[in-house]
């Protein structure tokens, strides 16, 4: 069996594709991309469809080596990329020999990156889906983060023999060297579920002071700490969590769930961030200063349609590139 | 009943009164409706104790569309009871298998065995499915045995432990950690990826637990 063999796993590497949808009333969470889209450009790139399962990979350490020939591409946070010792472009459909060693460096910014395969990587599907969710302890290999020793099998492609063993170098992308803790991460939410019922002072507290992203940040929610929010409400019926929901426990600290959340929740949920927001704020590193901003569903509609219609556009460039560049 | 947005592609329905077995058997037969209706445009029905969401997506059905098809808000709870299948899970209730029956026992100032037949005497409605994989939530139980959870939560609660926690009851399907006092343990997988649909219970499903013997709890494939 051939494919990518774990060196160094890093922080944290997992499997994933866009989640395992049509579950959530079985108790079972979605998981998949934090940053779909980074993981979609990934897979445009070289060719493959949207539904390709790629590496996701956390900021940073994790080496693999390849043991047949490949091709892949890295998109996300504007991480280093190293294919034996040498520099290449991230954002870039890339042939890598057999035996080669891809080492994902350090980056300044962004917390998600997503290495693609031709082909995609072929762990067996869970329920369709072929994403990681460590806690439930299924997807990916053996439901678990990359570890050490690790083969990861990818499609069985005849070996691109037309393909000129070229590899592009290139400068890093620009303009993203700055890092984003000075600017405040505005995080607009469409309010619903539990925010009827809280207190008008809850409601502007919510929205009137800065939070900052606590380090416990990881794919189940993103934890925002300041000043503490009192719903005043307590004892709650269980009901179903939403991507993108912020949640406020009992400490007034609010959660934005994430991918990896559990699929029911007995705390007061206040609102859905809108879904280019909710992976701005998954992309964003610890400290990193936040505002949140209650926005009406008809505004939410206009900002998310320009959105999509903007990753659309952006992802068919990708597709015809990805199509014609190896 | 009244309706809120859960984000952009989402509509949470939510019942003002009590959680019943009524309000699931209603809920239970709107999501059945509506996902016939829209085998392609729901996707994803979540029950809760008195919640229905319904999660959509945007490019088949629309939000319109849905609330239409829901209809009047004050007609969806009846009186319907819900007519899920009856599962019966078997329990080996003891002090080794169920670490808090002495303190809810004392607690409610019954004796061990008491507890133990005022739990698996009733039948109980499966009110929610989540948190985890499996997991189910099962009400109401007797107020006899109405505790709170435990001050610190254990961190590990072994696959398959009973528990009991307010008026709620369910089984534990993988080791987790856990605040639910604990009174047996179900030998039985509760969920199961080879098996469609993989959870054992389903919402509205009707269960009661089976006192059985440390012999029966190992020979039925429990694990001490």
């Amino acid at each position: 069996m051939n494919g990518l063999s774990v060196i160094n796993p890093g922080l944290l590497a997992t499997v994933q594709d866009l989640g395992r949808l049509g579950y959530l009333g079985h108790g079972i969470t979605t998981g998949g991309a934090v940053d779909a889209f980074s993981l979609r450009c990934a897979n445009r790139l070289l060719g493959n469809t949207d539904d390709h399962a790629g590496i996701e990979i956390v900021l940073a350490g994790l080496t693999l080596k390849t043991t047949c020939d490949l091709q892949v591409s890295l998109c996300g946070a504007p991480v280093t990329l190293h294919i034996n010792d040498e520099q290449q472009p991230i954002d870039q459909p890339l042939y890598v020999e057999a035996n080669s060693t891809i080492t994902i460096g350090r980056t300044l910014t962004g917390s998600y990156s997503y290495l693609a395969v031709k082909g995609g990587i072929t762990t067996p599907a869970v329920l369709g889906s072929r994403s990681t969710v460590i806690r439930e302890g299924f997807g990916g290999l053996n439901g678990q983060a990359l570890q050490p020793g690790d083969l990861l099998p990818v499609a069985d492609l005849p070996a691109p023999q037309d393909v000129p063993k070229r590899r592009p170098r290139g400068e890093r992308r620009q303009g993203d060297e700055t890092p984003l803790h000075t600017d405040i991460l505005h995080l607009r939410f469409i309010p619903g579920m539990h925010y009827d019922e809280v207190t008008e002072s809850c409601r502007e507290t919510l929205c009137e002071k800065t939070f900052s992203i606590s380090g416990a940040a990881n794919r189940m929610a993103i934890p925002l700490s300041g000043n503490p929010i009192d719903t005043g409400l307590t004892k709650l019926w269980s009901e179903a969590t939403c991507l993108g929901s912020i949640q406020v426990p009992p400490d007034g600290q609010p959660l934005v769930l994430l991918n990896d959340r559990q699929t029911m929740g007995g705390y007061p949920q206040l609102g859905v961030i809108i879904p280019p927001d909710r992976v701005r704020l998954g992309q964003a590193r610890a400290g990193q200063m936040v505002k949140l901003e209650a926005i009406s569903p008809t505004t939410a509609e206009q900002i998310v349609w320009l959105h999509d219609h903007y990753e659309e556009t952006h992802l068919k460039a990708l597709t015809s590139l990805g199509n014609t560049a190896l | 009943m009244h309706w809120s947005y859960a984000g952009l592609t989402g509509i949470r329905l939510s019942y003002d009164g009590a959680p019943s077995s009524s309000v699931t058997a209603s809920l239970l037969d709107l999501r059945d409706r509506l996902t016939k209706q829209y085998p392609k445009g729901l996707t994803d029905c979540v029950l809760g104790y008195r919640t229905l969401t319904l999660f959509f997506n945007p490019t088949e059905l629309s939000r319109e569309a849905l609330l239409a098809a829901i209809g009047d808000l004050d007609n969806i709870v009846g009186s319907q009871q819900c007519a899920g299948r009856a599962v019966e899970l078997p329990v080996w209730y003891a002090e080794e298998s169920g670490q808090d029956l002495a303190v809810v026992a004392e607690h409610s100032g019954l004796s061990v065995q008491a507890v133990i037949e005022l739990h698996s005497g009733n039948q109980y409605t499966a009110f929610a499915t989540g948190f985890s994989p499996g997991f189910c939530y099962l009400g109401n139980i007797s107020e006899q045995l109405d505790m709170p959870r435990l001050q610190t939560p254990r961190r590990a609660v072994p696959a398959g432990s009973v528990a009991i926690a307010d008026r709620q009851t369910a089984v534990y399907p993988a080791v987790s950690p856990g605040g639910w006092h604990l009174l047996g343990r179900c030998p039985l997988p509760l969920f199961d990826l080879e098996q469609s649909p993989p959870g054992l219970i389903a919402v509205g499903d009707q269960v009661s637990f089976k006192p059985i013997t440390r012999d029966e709890f190992l020979s039925l494939g429990g694990t001490l």
